[in-house]
């Protein structure tokens, strides 16, 4: 009568996964939620806000923390094998449990970690205290400090560690015999920007606005599991970068020097009201093909990834629902299947890998253990039936790599936003390019030098406007010819703003994908329009404003054109850039970056000379200038944004006054 | 005064029933102890409990002191009490729980001075006064609630074959200016039944669920759902993660051997069908029951900064229609859902012109083109909008080519995004082939060829959510809310459901201009020699107009059953509608995307497939496209079981192309051609077989693992998901996952 029978087929509720760029696109599900499971189930009454459970593969253990025992079931949940409520001591009386929150089992024990007796206990199968581990009396361990064990696990070699609830300095870990032997997994705290803006802060703050401050403090271990030498925490603290960590023996997080990211990803355009709710990962679980499964307590999402941290599926949602949770505590993995416990519901919900998921994980599995080529059939089968799989055109793009059709790994590497693969590919696809059209590129290189070596050189007598920039910027004393001939025109130099502006967005645009790919959605062209035409008049104002002040000879309509006409190596060296970006690989970078360092340089050389000539300034007063300028720049900038500032506080201002007249008159 | 009444009256009650109670064991209710219980108090006490009307089968029993009825079946002489009758024993209730136990109304009212919109009162309660006449074949109530100043009467009158209630919403005075009326819970304990009893209710939410009485979730919060899905008008800024609705206004109550079904044969579409079980907040009772908004609300924030959250009534007089419910006795020994199915589709055959639109040994393969998408492309930074094409004119007919040659006899085929208007999402209502997909010479191609090959052709039309544009826009054509701001459809956020900008916000159209378009439509396709229309959601989308076009949810409702009624009379293949409302039943002649499964609510026991077992052998359906699912092995069993025929969406541009559209949903269009006709050459001639015929039987087994369904004609469709075997009549066909 209990029994929730739900049709597994048609999946429903949230199915979405990340791509490349970290955007929620719709995706297929990997799993089905076939069952709630609630005491009645299991053959006894309700659950009580049970905390914690564990699996060993044969049975679960499910400690129903409101009700003071310990539930053990056979693998389908729905018999009922053992309850420990009375606990036999050596000495044969009876103790009981109280609040039991965290559970762990291996061959030989299962290990309750009793919070409201502030102990640890180890009992075997026949329900009989093996022992019972209290507060450590040690050095390292406050001992003003109840002993609150709410978490627990145990290694192979017996070591048991727990998470405490008011310690934040890592899990204790106790010997086999129960002696306290430290702390593990502690969080340092990093010298983040907030910390450091407090540590300056604290200089101007009264000692009561230091106390009323957030404290930092290192994250403690809120969860973990074990696996194999290592063990993986999670925490619920909000800022920790590290929401997983896989720590190995030696309490070093192996997860560190990746940029690995856990959990929803914020979006990048926020656009209404709603603050986004930080993830907070409550649980996490590791399971027996090294699949990282996690839950985060706030969205009510399971977040399943690979071995390496890269994400499969997602599941799961808060709501009252079936297959939704109110408050999930903890998650377990067996079989295909992924287990959540909550504990308001007071239930067990059973999520069942699904066709899709079944040929998800084989095709990663293959993948990891390097069955690159052999995988390629499957990420076909993936993406037919969901091409928004990212991660398919990963595993896809690799496998075409492998086989040598490198014409392909660059799509699908495209299409995945891999630019490793695609450099990769793109490599060998050069290799063969060059190989079977030699002739043809060693005929252009020749005509292109013939080209070249007809050309003049240019004289300064009866110069076009155009001949005019070459001029000056292949001279050093081109901008002094320049200024004694009255040369230079508006409307080129308009023109090379405008271009540079174009060189700014092309840069972004069409750079070769073995560099870098981009997301064409987060493309604001407001930016680039800044960096290039405003940054370029901040310049002249700021120079033409300093030149008041030292006796500068040029007008504004003079600095804007020597200024522009100084950027023209800059703008091409950006154009060659790109174009080189599309014959180079990442191993010749470095070619890229002297024809940058010339462009800039060259440019710099030139603002330099332009503002000297068109100043008529000596050397060092020219130093003078240029120093000055740049902070005139940055006072009309500061000014500038206090103005956006402003405008926007009166903006809203009237929009308020809007709405509120809007509302009135619409309720008259 | 009435208070000294009222307590002798309850004095005097505890002794009468104190003295009958060893009869009234409602524990171990048999059908005989019923009848005895009846008639104990008839020749106990004559004045107390009378018989109000009577016709062959049923009797309605009226108390008179605090007005309550019951619905006895003459044969079993069970009764069906509009409240519980034992209740009056039981002298440990509280005054409140015996209020609300009597009540067989509950007002809800508003103040709008005061924000407040939480008001409540009890017919069952001392602040009511309830008069009892008889009037033709039954009984009428007169409620006064003096204090808040509402006074109405409901009819309870015994037909044939039910009981009907009705309230007649131009009776309704509301004296007191100050507070207005919003919502009637109407005969909130019809039925009800106790902890100690065996039973489940029936709630046609999605596909269909049961909830058993007494399941002990008491840690969930009540059902409660409206009738045809949200109102649209209302939109939130905040995803409420609901996928299903009620597409039919129905419940039942079954109970070991007796099941009453109850319909809202009026005011359906301002209803909520509202289900609890014992022990939650604090009621002793499993009820259900259907609630009637009669003036809807909405909420604003004062600003966006303060927060203030400001409550706003519909203004004027009560705009919905009247409120009536029939309560049917399902006179069958042992009844499951798919007898009160058959109830409820005799209602829809006698009541609602329900007309049987299927042939024999008909099973269609159905296919859902997308013609094109809007597509953003840059040119340096600067967005320009393309149109891009999925499946042109060409490749649609490629595609069918391929499917007949594999031996596809029959297919209907919808076509969406097909003219440059639709492609934009603009209100359309011509058929101009986009010239992105191939121009008017290739669409006449398609379908000169679909209409060779005998296949049904559905272009589809999907106006109701649009963006600015051909004549439509904010200030014409659009929803406004109560609010006075106009509705916007968001798009939200896949990870954290807020509303999101990543693409503009779509306007509503509105209610008034569906006679307009609709016709428009139906004329062109007419001259165009198209047979029939696809309207995209608006067969399962209900909402009104609260701006000055002042339009309910009602009215829209009657609005939509006259145009589809002219539409399909007008169009000889009718209209293919995309899920279907009760209301629209009767009009349409194809229903695509029935879920498979319900709302999942928390309260819900098991799924049925309740809304298949109704329109089965009247009306051809499919289920939500197979391509889509996960377990497609799976699905093409569960649709073998249910009755439902086969629905693929298909583009023929790579998916990939999809990226940053609004149909980056349709990641899995792509499926192969091939696996589509092997799909098709298993189910179709399964679905043949029985497509006249009705579901009989239901049963499912090993935790689901074994479901197994019986048609009328004897046909038994089994499926076996462990071991992926379908069973149809002894045929076994066992289905590889891996092909699929």
């Amino acid at each position: 009568m209990f029994l929730n029978i739900f049709i597994a087929v048609s999946a429903y509720g949230i199915s979405y996964n990340y791509d490349h760029f970290g955007e929620a696109v719709p995706s297929q599900s990997g799993y089905t939620v076939k069952s709630v499971i609630f005491g009645e189930n299991m053959g006894t009454d309700s659950l009580r806000n049970p905390s914690d459970f564990f699996t060993d593969g044969e049975n679960f253990y499910i400690a129903d923390t409101g009700n003071n025992r310990i539930i053990v079931t056979d693998k389908s949940l729905k018999n009922v094998i053992n309850i420990y409520e009375k606990l036999k001591v050596p000495d044969n009386s009876f103790t009981e449990l109280s609040y039991p929150s965290g559970i762990f089992a291996d061959e030989n024990f299962i290990y309750i970690a009793d919070t409201g007796n502030e102990r640890i206990i180890l009992i075997n199968r026949n329900g009989e205290v093996a022992r019972e581990i209290k507060k450590p009396r040690s050095e390292i361990y406050d001992s003003e400090k109840i002993f609150m064990p709410e978490k627990i696990i145990a290694d192979t070699a017996g070591n048991i560690y727990s998470v405490l609830g008011n310690v934040t300095s890592g899990c204790a870990v106790f010997s086999p015999n129960g002696d306290f032997s430290g702390f593990f997994g502690a969080d340092s705290v990093k010298p983040t920007a907030e910390i450091v803006l407090n540590y300056f802060r604290n200089f101007f703050m009264s000692d009561e606005k230091k106390s009323r401050r957030k404290r930092v403090i290192p994250s403690g271990i809120d969860n973990f599991d074990i696996s194999s030498d290592f063990i993986f925490t999670c925490n619920l603290s909000e800022k920790s970068a590290e929401k997983i960590k896989k720590i190995n023996s030696a309490g070093k997080n192996i997860f560190a020097e990746r940029e690995l990211k856990f959990g929803d990803l914020k979006p990048e355009k926020k656009s209404s009201n709603y603050k986004i709710p930080d993830t907070k990962i409550c649980d996490v679980d590791i399971s027996e093909n090294g699949f990282i499964n996690c839950i985060d307590s706030e969205s009510g999402h399971i977040f399943q990834y690979d071995s390496d941290g890269n994400l499969l599926f997602i599941m799961g949602e808060i709501s009252e629902k079936s297959g939704g949770f109110t408050a999930p505590t903890a998650i377990e993995t067996l079989g295909g299947n992924i287990y959540i416990l909550d504990s308001r519901k007071n239930n067990i919900t059973v999520f069942e890998l699904n066709y899709f998921g079944k040929i998800v994980h084989e095709a990663v599995n293959m993948y990891n253990s390097g069955f690159y080529e052999e995988s390629v059939d499957l990420w076909n089968e993936i993406i037919m039936r969901n091409g928004n799989y990212t991660y398919a055109y990963t595993g896809l793009a690799f496998g075409f790599l492998r086989k040598g059709e490198y014409g392909k790994a660059m799509r699908c590497a495209e299409v995945s936003g891999n630019s490793d693969i695609y450099n990769k590919a793109f490599k060998e696809y050069r290799r063969i390019f060059l190989k079977e059209n030699s002739g043809l590129i060693i005929s252009i290189l020749f005509f292109i030098t013939v080209f070249f070596s007809f050309l003049k050189k240019i004289k300064m007598e009866n110069l076009t406007q155009i001949k005019w920039l070459t001029y000056s910027v292949m001279h050093p004393s081109g901008f002094e010819d320049m200024r004694w001939k009255k040369a230079g025109s508006l409307k080129i130099s308009s023109c090379l703003i405008l271009l540079f502006f174009i060189a700014e967005i092309t840069e972004n645009r069409f750079f070769g994908m073995q560099f870098f790919i981009n997301d064409e959605r987060n493309f604001n062209i407001i930016t680039y329009f800044i960096k290039s035409i405003i940054l370029f008049f901040i310049w002249t104002l700021g120079n033409w404003s300093v030149s008041i002040f030292l006796d500068g000879k040029g007008i504004f309509k003079n600095i804007f054109i020597y200024s522009s006409y100084a950027l023209f190596p800059y703008i091409s060296q950006i154009f060659i850039n790109i174009f080189l970006s599309h014959i180079l690989v990442r191993d010749e970078y470095v070619f890229m970056q002297i024809v940058e360092f010339i462009g800039t340089l060259w440019t710099l050389f030139l603002l330099f000379s332009a503002v000297k000539s068109v100043h008529q300034y000596t050397v060092k007063r020219t130093f003078l200038a240029v120093f000055l300028t740049i902070i005139a720049m940055f006072s009309i900038i500061v000014i500038l944004i206090i103005f956006i500032l402003l405008l926007r506080q009166v903006f809203m201002f009237f929009s308020t006054i809007y709405m509120e007249i809007f509302y009135r008159v619409k309720m008259l | 005064m009435i208070h000294r009444i009222k307590i002798v009256f309850i004095c005097f009650l505890m002794i009468f029933f104190t003295t009958i109670s060893g009869c009234i064991s409602p524990k171990t209710q048999s059908s005989n102890d019923e009848i005895i219980l009846y008639k104990n108090i008839e020749f106990s006490d004559s004045d107390e409990l009378r018989t109000a009307s009577e016709n062959e089968k049923f009797r309605l029993i009226v108390y008179d002191k605090t007005a309550i009825f019951g619905l006895q079946d003459k044969k079993t002489g069970y009764i069906w009490w509009s409240s519980p009758p034992e209740k009056i024993l039981n002298d440990n209730n509280s005054q409140i729980a015996e209020e609300e136990l009597n009540s067989s109304i509950v007002v809800r009212y508003g103040t709008p001075e005061n924000n407040s919109d939480n008001n409540f009162i009890r017919s069952g309660g001392s602040e009511c006064n309830v008069k009892i006449s008889d009037i033709q074949g039954g009984i009428r109530i007169f409620y006064d609630f003096e204090k808040v100043g509402f006074s109405f009467f409901a009819d309870y009158i015994l037909e044939e074959k039910y009981l009907q209630a009705s309230i007649k919403i131009s009776e309704i005075i509301e004296k007191n200016p100050e507070n207005i009326i919003t919502e009637i819970n109407f005969l909130e304990n019809f039925g009800c039944a106790d902890e100690s009893e065996n039973g489940y209710f029936i709630i046609p939410d999605g596909s269909g669920a049961l909830i058993n009485f007494n399941n002990n979730k008491t840690w969930s919060s009540g059902y409660k759902k409206r009738i045809y899905g949200e109102d649209m008008a209302f939109s939130d800024k905040k995803n409420n993660s609901e996928n299903e609705q009620i597409y039919l206004p129905v419940y039942a109550i079954v109970r070991e051997k007796n099941a009453l079904m109850a319909v809202a044969s009026k005011g359906d579409a301002n209803a909520f069908l509202l289900a609890e079980i014992s022990g939650q907040s604090g009621n002793y009772y499993n009820r259900c029951n259907f609630t009637f908004i009669l003036r809807s609300k909405d909420t604003y924030f004062n600003s966006d900064y303060s927060g203030e959250k400001i409550t706003v009534f519909e203004k004027g007089g009560i705009n919905s229609g009247d409120i009536e419910v029939r309560f049917y006795p399902v006179l069958k020994e042992k009844c499951d859902f798919t007898d009160v199915a058959e109830c409820y589709r005799n209602y829809l055959t006698d009541e609602c012109n329900l007309t049987k639109k299927i042939n024999e040994n008909y099973s269609p393969l159905y296919v859902n083109f997308f013609g094109g998408v809007e597509k953003k492309n840059s040119i340096l930074g600067i967005p320009i909008k393309k149109k891009q094409s999925l499946t042109n004119y060409e490749n649609a007919m490629k595609i069918l080519s391929d499917l007949r040659d594999k031996g596809v006899k029959n297919a209907v085929i919808s076509y969406k995004n097909l003219t440059d208007n639709e492609i934009e999402n603009k209100v359309e209502t011509e058929i101009k082939p986009s010239s992105s997909l191939g121009g008017k010479n290739k669409f006449e191609n398609l379908t000169g060829f679909i209409s060779e090959n005998n296949f049904e052709f559905y272009p589809d039309f999907d106006n109701i959510y649009f963006y600015s544009g051909n004549g439509f826009n904010s200030f014409s054509g659009a929803v406004f809310r109560i609010t006075g701001v106009k509705t916007e459809i968001y798009n939200y956020n896949l990870a954290y459901g807020f509303a999101e900008k990543q693409r503009k916000n779509k306007l509503l159209l509105s209610p008034e201009y569906f006679s307009e378009i609709f016709s428009e439509i139906s004329e062109n396709c007419k001259k165009s020699k198209i047979n029939g229309i696809s309207l995209g959601e608006i067969t399962s989308t209900l909402y009104g107009d609260y701006g000055k076009n002042k339009i309910s949810r009602n009215y829209a409702k009657n609005i939509i059953t006259e145009n589809f009624s002219e539409i399909n009379n007008n169009l000889k293949g009718g209209i293919l509608a995309e899920g279907a409302n009760a209301y629209a039943l009767p009009y349409v002649s194809h229903i695509v995307n029935i879920p498979f499964h319900s709302g999942k609510n928390d309260l819900f026991d098991s799924e049925v497939p309740f809304y298949q077992a109704v329109i089965h052998g009247i009306i051809p359906y499919t289920s939500t496209p197979v391509n889509s699912d996960a377990n497609i092995a799976d699905f093409i069993m569960f649709s073998a079981v249910t009755g439902s025929n086969i629905k693929f969406d298909i583009i023929h541009e790579n998916v990939n192309i999809l990226k940053d559209t609004e149909l980056d949903f349709l990641y899995y269009a792509n499926y192969p051609i091939e696996k589509i006709s092997e799909i098709y050459k298993i189910i179709s001639p399964i679905l043949e077989n029985i497509s006249l015929s009705t579901i009989v039987d239901y049963k499912v087994e090993n935790s689901g693992e074994i479901i197994s369904a019986t048609y009328s004609n004897g046909t038994v469709i089994t499926a076996d998901f462990s071991r992926k075997i379908l069973d149809f009549n002894g045929n076994k066909i066992s289905l590889e996952e891996e092909f699929f």
